[in-house]
C-alpha cells in the first residue's frame, strides 16, 4: 500500500509532511496513543487505532480523512469514505487504487482551470478591495461628518433648551396673569348672567300679574270658570265662545283657582293665548320670515366651518409628524425603545398600532397650536390683550419645543447610525440608503442596505416587503458575511417573509442570486466590496511551486 | 382534520342498514339437499327464507392450510363484481375434501392435506360454517347471524322515496306480485339513491350490500385492515363507528382514530395463544367492520368457568364485515403460526419483490425542490458535510404545470444532466406521477386519453371531471387493459423526455384524490371498463395505477431493471409493485409514536416496504423530534424525510454540528445494518415473512406482546425501541419472550438476560437496539456516501450467543439489482456457531454470483472468557488471526479473517 515515489517511502493517505510519523523500520503506534501494531498493519485495510491513525490510506477507519496532492492542482483533504468508493474524487486518482478503477487523472486539467479561475478570482478581489478601501475612506469622511454634526446639534439643542425653558417661563407667567383676568372675566359674566336671570324672572312675574289681575275681575283672589269665561282671548276653538270645557281646561279642571295654581301651571296653560309675547300658539310651524332655525343652520354652519378649520389643522400637523416617522425609520432608529420593538411585531400588528395612535392624536392633538381663529368671547378689551398675550407666549413657547424636539430627533438618528456595527472599518457605513435591484424570470427584488427587501412581479402587481433589515446573522468568525431581514408580509397559513442575504467580495455592488428555498424565506448571493477586506490571499496550495511560478 | 368531509357509518346507508340488522335474524339456510362434497371443493345451495332468493356456496383449497368461500346470487339480474387482478396469478387449489359425516343439521367435512388436519362443519338452519383446525374451533362464519347479501332487484315504479321519507311498504307489496319467487324487503331510505353534503349519488342498481359476520375463537386480538392511524390491536367498536376502509385522501389526519385513510387491505390476523389464524375478505368496495371482544355468552362461561374452577374464559373477537356491493369472497388462512399465516397470506396476494438494493437506503425529499440549481446545491452541500443519502425526491412541482411525464422548461431545463450527476455520485432520482391528467389540449397524455377513450366515465358516459393539483383534470382509467398498456408506455425513455434508468417514480393522489368529489375522491356512480360503477372498484383503483407504473419500469428497462415506485394508495396485492408511505402525516409527537402501529399493519398485510415521511409532513418538527424521528426511520423498512412546500427546509446539512451529528449517526447505522436488511428482504420474497415484525410474531407466547405499540422485531434478530417521547431520559424497555432468552445492546454489548421491562437511560444520542442471543447479525461497518457504493465492501459479522452459546444467521448477497438472482445468480450464506467454531457455508455455491465483499470481522458478543487462539480454516489452509478480548463487555473481536464471503465452506475456531 506504500508508493515509492524516489523521495523516499511515502505513506498513503497522508501529506509528505507528516510522513515521519510512520516508521517502517519500528511497530506503529497509533498517533493517540491507543495501541502499537506492528508496521504491516498501517494501511492494510482493517481499522486498529481508536483514531484511526493506522488507516490514513483506507477506508477501514470511520470518521478519518485521506490526503491527496493532487500535482498540477490543489491538494485535497477528503473522508476516509471515499477511498475505494468508485467514485474519482482526487484529480490524481488516488482515492481510487483498487483493481478496476476507471479513474484518470485530470489534475493539470483542473489545475489550469482553477488558476484561471483564480486569477480572475483575483483581479476581481483586487478591485473589490480598492473600491473597499474607498469605502472605508468614505465611511471615515462620513462618520467624521456625523460626529461633527453631532457637536454642532448639541450645541443647538443647548441653545434650544434655553430658548424652549425662557419661553416656558414666559408663557407660564402671562398665562397666570390671564388666569387671573379670565376669572375676574368670569365672575362678572356669572354676576350679569345671574342679574339677567333676575330681571327676566321679574318681568315675567309681572306679566303675570297683570293677566292675573285682569282675569280676577271680582278681585277675590281666585279665578273663577265665570272670569275665564269670560276673556274671549281663550276661546281656543275659537267658535266665539269659551265654553265651560275650554274654561276648564284652564282652572286645571276645577271651579276655580288660586294665585299659586295660576302662578305654577294655570299661567303656562294660558300664556299662548294671553301674553302680549306671544301671541302665537306654543309650536307655530316655522314661517320664512323669522324662522329661528334660521339661526340655527347659520350656528351650525359657523361651527361647521371651524371644526373643518380645525381638522385641517390637525392633518397638516399629523402629515408633518408622519413625515418625521418616516425619516426616522428609514434611518432605522424608533423613537424609543419601544416603538422598536412595535416594529418587530408584523407589519400589520405595526399598522394597527400605528393607527391607533393616529386615533389617539386625533382626540388629544400633542403639540397642535391652538387655533389662530380669533373668536369673540366678549372680554374687554384689558383681559383680551392679555388672552392675546398669553396666545403669544403659548405659541412661542410650542416653537421653541418643537425646535428642541426636532434638535433630539436628529441628534439621536445620527448617534443610532454611529452605534450601528458597519462592519471593520466602518466598510459598510456609505451603503447605508444605498439599493441594490436584481431580476429573474418572475421577480424584481430589491435589497437597501439597512432598509428593505423586497419583490414586485415583473408583469405587473405591487411590491412585496420580504423584510425590514434586522442583524447580521453570520457565523462567529465572520458575523458580516450574512445579513437578516425580518418581518417581510405575513404569508398566507405561514410565517412572515424574511431574507438572508449571504454577502461575499465583489468589485461592485450586487445581487447575484435570488431563491426561495422554504416558502416565504428568501435566499440572496451579494458581492460587495465591502467585504473584500483583505487584500488577495494565496490559494491553499500556496506552499506548491507551480503556484508560485505561476504568480 | 374537517370530520364532516368524510361519512359516519350512518351516513352511509348500506353500513347503516347491515349494522343496524338484528343478531341472528339473517335467515338464511343451506338447502340440505344440494350439498355437494368433491375432492376439490364442497358446494351447497343458499336460501333466504324472506325472499326465497337462492345463492351459490363454493369452498375450495389452497396450499397450504387456506380455504376459499365464494358465495354469489344464484341467478343475479346482472353479475356481481368480483375482484381481480389483485391476488397472486397463479395460485394453486388443492384437493382433499372428504365429506365424514352428514345428518338433518349439519354437515361436517374433512381437509386431510391439511397441518394440523382441517375440519369444516357446516350447520343448515340457519347457515352457519365453522372451521376447526387441529381439533379446535378456530373460525365461526354468521354464528351472530349478520350475514346478508342484498340482492339484485328491479327499480320499482314510481320512483323510490327519497332518503328521508318513509318507504311506501303498499308499492314493495304490489313489486312483489311482479317478481314472483323474489319478493323485496321493504325498501328503505337510500338503497336507491344516496346524498352527502352537496353530492349526489345516483344508484341505478340500487341496494346490493354484503355483510357476514366472523368470529375468531381462541384469539385475544386481531391486527390489520389497514390503513387507520390508530393502534396496532384494533380495538372494540361498540361505542365508536366501526374501522372504515375506503381510500381517501384526509388532510392533516387525526391520530388514534378509525376514519379510514388512502388505502385499503380488508385483511385481518387473529392471533391466540395457541395460534393464529387469517382472513381475506376481498372486495374493493367501501368496505365497514366493526370489532367485538367476546364471546357475547361471557355470563354463560364464566358461571361454567366458575363451576369448573377456572377464572379465565375462553378468549374470542368477533368481527363483522359490511361492503357496498360484491360477492362474498373470503379467504380463511388457518396458520397455525402467525409466520405461517404471513406465508400462507404472501402466496394468496404475492409476496414483496427484492426491491434494488439501493431503495433501502436514505431518500430525502421535500416539495419541492425549485429548481436544477436547487438539487445541485443541495447534493453539494449533503457531500460538504459529508451526510449520506441514497435518493433526492422531485415532488408536482417539477413539472411543466402539473403535467406528469413533463418538466418545467425554466427549472428543470437539463433534467438528464441533473440525473446523471446524481448517479455520478452513486445516488438517483425520483419523480412524482400521478393518475389525474390535466385537461389541456396541448398535453399528449391527455390528447391521447381523449382519442383513444381512456377516462374514465361519468354516469351519463361522458368523461368524468374532476378537479386536483392541475384544475380540471381527467382521470386514467386503469380497469381498462388498455389504459395499463398505455401508462406502461409513457415511462420508456423515448416516450417520458428527460427521464434515464435512474429515474424512480412515485406514484401519489391514487385513491383516487378528486379536490370537488364527495369525501374528496370520485363519485361512486363514476363508470369505469366493462360498464362496473366505481363504487364497485374504488379501492383497487390505485393498485392498479401502480400496476402499470411497475409495468412500465419494466417496460423501459427491457426487464433488466428492478422497479422502485413509491404509493400512496394501496389494496391487497399493492406490494407486488410499491413501497408504501403513510401519507400527509404531521410533525407532532403522537404521529412519530404512529409510524410503529400503522407500518407494522401493514406489514401483517402484504406491505412489508412500509414507512412515513420522516420529520412529518406538514409543519415544522423541532431539533428533538426530527432527530428521534430519523433514530425511528432509520430501522423502518422506507426511509424517507419529506415535508410541505410551506415547511421550512430541514435538509441536515441546515442544522448545527450536535443536530446534524446525531442525524448523520442514525443514518449511518441505517447504512451499516444494509446487508441485514437486504438479507430480510431476500427472504421477504420467499416467505412472506415482513421484516418488520410484531413482537408477537416471534414471541408467540408471550401476551404481553399482544398490545405493544412502540417496540418491534427487525427479522428475528433485532429488538427497535424507539425513543418516541419528548425529553425522554428513560425509556421502558421490554425484553420478550422467557428466561432463555438474552439481549445484546448493539452499541455497548451490555447484555440483558433477564424477560420483562427494564428501566434505561437514554440521551439524545440512544437508539435502543439490541440483537437477540442466538443470532448473527451481517454488518458493514464503512457507511459511504450512498449505500449503492458499499455493495463491495466487507462485513463484521456480530455473533450474539444465547444460553448455550449458540448462535445462527445468515447472509444473502447478489447484484443489488436486476433480475439475474432469479436465475440463481446469488449467495445466500448461512452461518451457525457452536462449540466455539463459526462456520460460513454458501447454500447456493454454484450460483455462479461473485463478490470481492470479505469477511472484515467478526465480534463474539457474551463469550464469558478470552480464548487463546482464533484461527480461520478454509479447506486444509489454516491461519492464525489476531483478537482482542474486552472483558467489560465479554466480547471478543477477531481481526481480518480476510475471507472472500462467497467463499463455500470456512471456520472460524476460537481455541
Amino acid at each position: 500500500s506504500e508508493l515509492d515515489l524516489g523521495a523516499g517511502l511515502l505513506i498513503r493517505g497522508i501529506p509528505l509532511e507528516r510522513a515521519a510519523l510512520y516508521d517502517p523500520a519500528k511497530d506503529f503506534v497509533c498517533l493517540d496513543r491507543s495501541a502499537k501494531v506492528p508496521f504491516a498493519f498501517v494501511n492494510d485495510d482493517y481499522c486498529d487505532c481508536a483514531d484511526g491513525s493506522d488507516e490514513p490510506g483506507t477506508a477501514a477507519c470511520p470518521d478519518t480523512t485521506f490526503f491527496c496532492s493532487n500535482a498540477g492542482h490543489v491538494p485535497q483533504v477528503i473522508p476516509s469514505s471515499r477511498v475505494n468508493d468508485g467514485i474519482c474524487d482526487c484529480c490524481d486518482t488516488s482515492d481510487e487504487y483498487q483493481e478496476g478503477s476507471s479513474c484518470v487523472n485530470t489534475c493539470s486539467l483542473l489545475g489550469e482551470a482553477a488558476r484561471e479561475h483564480y486569477l480572475k478570482a483575483m483581479r476581481e478581489h483586487e478591485a473589490g478591495f480598492k473600491s473597499r478601501m474607498n469605502l472605508v475612506g468614505e465611511a471615515n469622511a462620513k462618520r467624521n461628518e456625523l460626529e461633527a454634526k453631532v457637536k454642532e446639534l448639541k450645541a443647538l439643542r443647548e441653545t434650544a433648551e434655553q430658548e424652549m425653558r425662557d419661553r416656558e417661563a414666559a408663557k407660564k407667567e402671562v398665562e397666570a396673569r390671564e388666569a387671573a383676568a379670565l376669572a375676574v372675566h368670569r365672575q362678572r359674566e356669572e354676576e350679569e348672567r345671574q342679574q339677567r336671570a333676575e330681571e327676566e324672572k321679574a318681568k315675567r312675574e309681572e306679566e303675570m300679574k297683570a293677566v292675573w289681575q285682569k282675569l280676577d275681575v271680582d278681585v277675590d283672589g281666585l279665578i273663577s270658570l265665570a272670569e275665564v269665561q269670560a276673556d274671549l282671548r281663550l276661546d281656543q276653538n275659537k267658535d266665539g265662545v269659551v265654553s265651560v270645557e275650554e274654561a276648564r281646561f284652564f282652572v286645571l279642571n276645577q271651579d276655580s283657582m288660586t294665585w299659586e295654581d295660576f302662578s305654577r301651571t294655570g299661567w303656562i296653560l294660558m300664556r299662548p293665548y294671553v301674553s302680549d309675547g306671544a301671541r302665537k300658539p306654543m309650536f307655530t310651524p316655522p314661517e320664512a320670515d323669522h324662522d329661528p332655525g334660521w339661526l340655527l343652520f347659520v350656528l351650525f354652519a359657523v361651527g361647521l366651518a371651524a371644526i373643518l378649520f380645525l381638522c385641517k389643522q390637525q392633518e397638516e400637523e399629523e402629515e408633518h409628524h408622519q413625515q418625521q416617522e418616516e425619516e426616522k425609520r428609514e434611518l432605522g432608529q424608533g423613537e424609543d425603545e419601544h416603538a422598536e420593538e412595535e416594529r418587530g411585531e408584523s407589519e400589520e400588528e405595526e399598522n394597527k398600532a400605528e393607527d391607533f395612535q393616529d386615533d389617539y392624536e386625533d382626540e388629544v392633538p400633542d403639540d397642535v397650536p391652538e387655533p389662530s381663529v380669533v373668536v369673540d368671547h366678549g372680554y374687554d378689551e384689558e383681559t383680551q390683550l392679555l388672552v392675546d398675550e398669553a396666545e403669544k407666549a403659548r405659541k412661542e413657547f410650542n416653537e421653541a419645543d418643537r425646535t428642541l424636539r426636532d434638535l433630539e430627533h436628529e441628534l439621536n438618528s445620527i448617534s443610532a447610525t454611529l452605534e450601528k456595527d458597519f462592519g471593520p472599518e466602518d466598510a459598510f457605513l456609505p451603503l447605508e440608503g444605498q439599493c441594490m435591484e436584481h431580476t429573474d424570470r418572475e421577480y424584481l427584488y430589491k435589497i437597501c442596505w439597512f432598509g428593505q427587501a423586497t419583490q414586485k412581479p415583473r408583469h405587473g402587481g405591487g411590491e412585496t416587503k420580504l423584510g425590514s433589515w434586522k442583524a447580521w446573522a453570520g457565523p462567529e468568525s465572520n458575523p458580516h458575511e450574512k445579513m437578516m431581514f425580518e418581518n417581510g408580509l405575513g404569508c398566507w397559513n405561514g410565517p412572515n417573509r424574511s431574507a438572508h442575504v449571504h454577502l461575499t467580495c465583489g468589485k461592485e455592488n450586487r445581487i447575484v442570486s435570488a431563491s426561495e428555498p422554504s416558502r416565504c424565506m428568501y435566499h440572496f448571493d451579494v458581492e460587495t466590496p465591502a467585504m473584500c477586506a483583505h487584500p488577495p490571499a494565496l490559494p491553499e496550495a500556496s506552499s506548491h511551486l507551480q503556484w508560485h511560478e505561476e504568480l | 382534520v374537517d370530520h364532516s368531509k368524510f361519512k359516519t357509518c350512518d351516513q352511509s346507508s348500506f353500513c347503516r342498514r347491515n349494522r343496524g340488522m338484528q343478531k341472528g335474524m339473517s335467515g338464511y339456510e343451506v338447502i340440505q339437499d344440494s350439498l355437494e362434497v368433491t375432492d376439490d371443493a364442497v358446494r351447497a345451495m343458499l336460501i333466504n327464507t324472506k325472499n326465497q332468493v337462492e345463492f351459490i356456496l363454493e369452498i375450495t383449497a389452497l396450499d397450504k392450510n387456506s380455504l376459499h368461500l365464494v358465495i354469489n346470487e344464484k341467478n343475479p339480474l346482472h353479475p356481481r363484481y368480483v375482484v381481480r387482478d389483485a391476488l397472486f396469478e397463479d395460485l394453486k387449489t388443492i384437493k382433499g375434501f372428504h365429506l365424514e359425516s352428514k345428518n338433518t343439521e349439519k354437515a361436517v367435512v374433512e381437509m386431510g392435506n391439511f397441518h394440523p388436519a382441517s375440519k369444516i362443519e357446516l350447520k343448515f338452519k340457519p347457515f352457519t360454517l365453522d372451521l376447526y383446525s387441529g381439533g379446535d374451533l378456530v373460525i365461526s362464519t354468521n354464528s351472530r347471524g349478520l350475514f346478508n347479501i342484498e340482492h339484485l332487484r328491479e327499480k320499482k315504479n314510481p320512483a323510490p322515496a327519497v332518503d328521508d321519507a318513509p318507504a311506501d311498504s303498499e308499492e314493495s307489496n304490489k313489486m312483489d306480485s311482479d317478481h314472483p319467487g323474489q319478493p323485496d324487503e321493504d325498501d328503505v331510505p337510500g338503497m336507491w339513491e344516496e346524498h352527502f353534503q352537496s353530492h349526489f349519488d345516483s344508484k341505478v342498481r340500487g341496494p346490493e350490500s354484503i355483510s357476514c359476520d366472523f368470529s375468531f375463537i381462541g384469539a385475544e386480538e386481531v391486527y390489520g385492515i389497514p390503513e387507520h392511524a390508530d393502534n396496532f390491536a384494533l380495538k372494540e367498536t361498540k361505542s365508536s363507528d366501526p374501522y372504515r376502509l375506503y381510500n381517501l385522501d384526509v388532510f392533516e389526519y387525526e391520530s388514534w382514530s378509525k376514519m379510514a385513510l388512502y388505502g385499503s387491505i380488508p385483511f385481518v390476523v387473529a392471533v391466540g395463544e395457541k395460534r393464529s389464524v387469517g382472513l381475506l375478505w376481498l372486495n374493493g368496495a367501501e368496505t365497514w367492520i366493526d370489532v367485538q371482544k367476546g364471546p357475547e355468552t361471557a355470563v354463560m362461561s364464566s358461571i361454567v368457568n366458575l363451576m369448573s374452577g377456572s377464572n379465565r374464559r375462553s378468549p374470542q373477537v368477533d368481527t363483522h364485515w359490511i361492503s357496498e356491493s360484491g360477492v362474498i369472497d373470503v379467504y380463511f388462512l388457518l396458520g397455525p403460526g402467525p409466520k405461517d399465516v404471513m406465508s400462507q397470506y404472501g402466496a394468496l396476494s404475492g409476496n414483496t419483490p427484492l426491491p434494488p438494493h439501493f431503495a433501502l437506503g436514505f431518500h430525502h425529499s421535500r416539495w419541492n425542490y425549485n429548481d436544477e440549481n436547487d438539487v445541485k446545491s443541495v447534493d453539494s452541500r449533503m457531500d460538504e458535510v459529508n451526510f449520506p443519502y441514497d435518493f433526492l425526491w422531485l415532488d408536482i412541482e417539477h413539472t411543466d404545470g402539473k403535467k406528469y411525464f413533463t418538466w418545467d422548461a425554466v427549472k428543470f431545463p437539463h433534467p438528464k444532466d441533473m440525473i446523471e450527476n446524481l448517479v455520478s455520485k452513486g445516488r438517483k432520482m425520483v419523480t412524482i406521477i400521478d393518475p389525474h391528467i390535466k385537461k389541456d389540449n396541448g398535453y399528449f397524455v391527455h390528447a391521447d386519453a381523449q382519442a383513444n377513450d381512456l377516462y374514465v366515465k361519468n354516469k351519463d358516459g361522458n368523461e368524468y371531471d374532476g378537479w386536483c393539483w392541475p384544475g380540471s383534470s381527467g382521470y386514467l382509467d386503469f380497469f381498462n387493459p388498455k389504459v395499463q398498456e398505455y401508462w406502461s408506455q409513457q415511462f420508456t425513455l423515448d416516450k417520458y423526455q428527460g427521464s434515464t434508468l435512474d429515474l424512480y417514480t412515485w406514484n401519489d393522489m391514487n385513491e383516487p384524490s378528486v379536490f370537488n368529489g364527495p369525501e374528496i375522491t370520485m363519485t361512486k356512480d363514476a363508470k369505469h371498463f366493462g360498464g362496473w360503477e366505481h363504487r364497485d372498484v374504488h379501492n383497487i383503483y390505485g393498485f392498479l395505477h401502480v400496476k402499470s407504473s411497475f409495468d412500465g419500469h419494466l417496460l423501459r428497462s427491457g426487464g433488466k431493471r428492478r422497479p422502485f415506485i413509491l404509493t400512496r394508495a394501496f389494496f391487497v396485492g399493492s406490494q407486488r409493485y410499491a413501497a408504501v408511505w403513510t401519507g400527509d402525516n404531521t410533525a407532532n409527537w403522537d404521529q412519530l409514536k404512529l409510524t410503529i402501529p400503522m407500518c407494522l399493519s401493514l406489514s401483517i398485510s402484504g406491505i412489508g416496504f412500509c414507512g412515513a415521511d420522516v420529520g412529518g409532513f406538514f409543519q415544522n418538527p423541532d431539533e428533538e423530534l426530527l432527530i428521534r424521528w430519523y433514530q425511528a426511520g432509520a430501522f423502518q423498512p422506507f426511509f424517507r424525510v419529506h415535508s410541505h412546500i410551506e415547511t421550512a427546509r430541514r435538509e441536515p446539512y441546515l442544522y448545527g454540528d450536535e443536530t446534524r451529528g446525531l442525524l448523520k449517526k442514525a443514518v449511518m447505522q441505517r447504512y451499516t445494518f444494509m446487508p441485514y436488511w437486504y438479507t430480510l428482504f431476500a427472504e421477504y420474497e420467499h416467505t412472506g415473512v415482513p421484516p418488520m415484525r410484531p413482537l408477537w410474531m416471534e414471541f408467540t407466547a408471550d401476551g404481553n406482546t399482544l398490545k405493544m405499540d412502540d417496540q418491534f422485531m427487525l427479522g428475528s434478530a433485532l429488538l427497535i425501541a424507539p425513543v418516541l417521547d419528548s425529553r425522554a431520559s428513560t425509556i421502558d424497555i421490554y425484553f420478550p419472550g422467557t428466561d432463555a432468552e438474552v439481549w445484546y445492546d448493539i452499541d455497548t454489548f451490555k447484555k440483558f438476560a433477564k424477560p420483562g421491562f427494564e428501566l434505561l437511560g437514554v440521551t439524545m444520542a440512544s437508539i435502543p437496539v439490541y440483537q437477540r442471543g442466538g443470532t448473527i447479525v451481517p454488518r458493514k461497518m464503512r457507511a459511504r456516501r450512498a449505500t449503492s457504493l458499499m455493495l463491495n465492501d466487507p462485513i463484521t459479522l456480530f455473533v450474539a450467543l444465547d444460553k448455550g452459546m449458540r448462535a445462527n444467521g445468515t447472509l444473502y448477497m447478489d447484484e443489488g439489482d436486476g433480475y439475474e438472482y432469479r436465475n440463481g445468480k446469488y449467495a445466500l450464506i448461512e452461518f451457525s456457531y457452536q462449540n466455539g467454531v463459526l462456520n460460513g457455508r454458501n447454500a447456493n455455491p454454484s450460483g455462479g454470483f461473485e463478490s470481492k465483499t470479505w469477511l472484515e470481522r467478526v465480534v463474539i458478543l457474551g463469550m464469558k472468557a478470552a480464548p487463546k487462539s482464533a484461527s480461520i480454516v478454509v479447506g486444509k489452509i489454516e491461519e492464525a488471526l489476531h483478537f482482542s478480548y474486552d472483558i467489560a463487555s465479554e466480547s471478543l473481536t477477531v481481526r481480518k479473517p480476510g475471507i472472500l464471503m462467497t467463499t463455500s465452506n470456512w471456520n472460524l475456531i476460537i481455541g
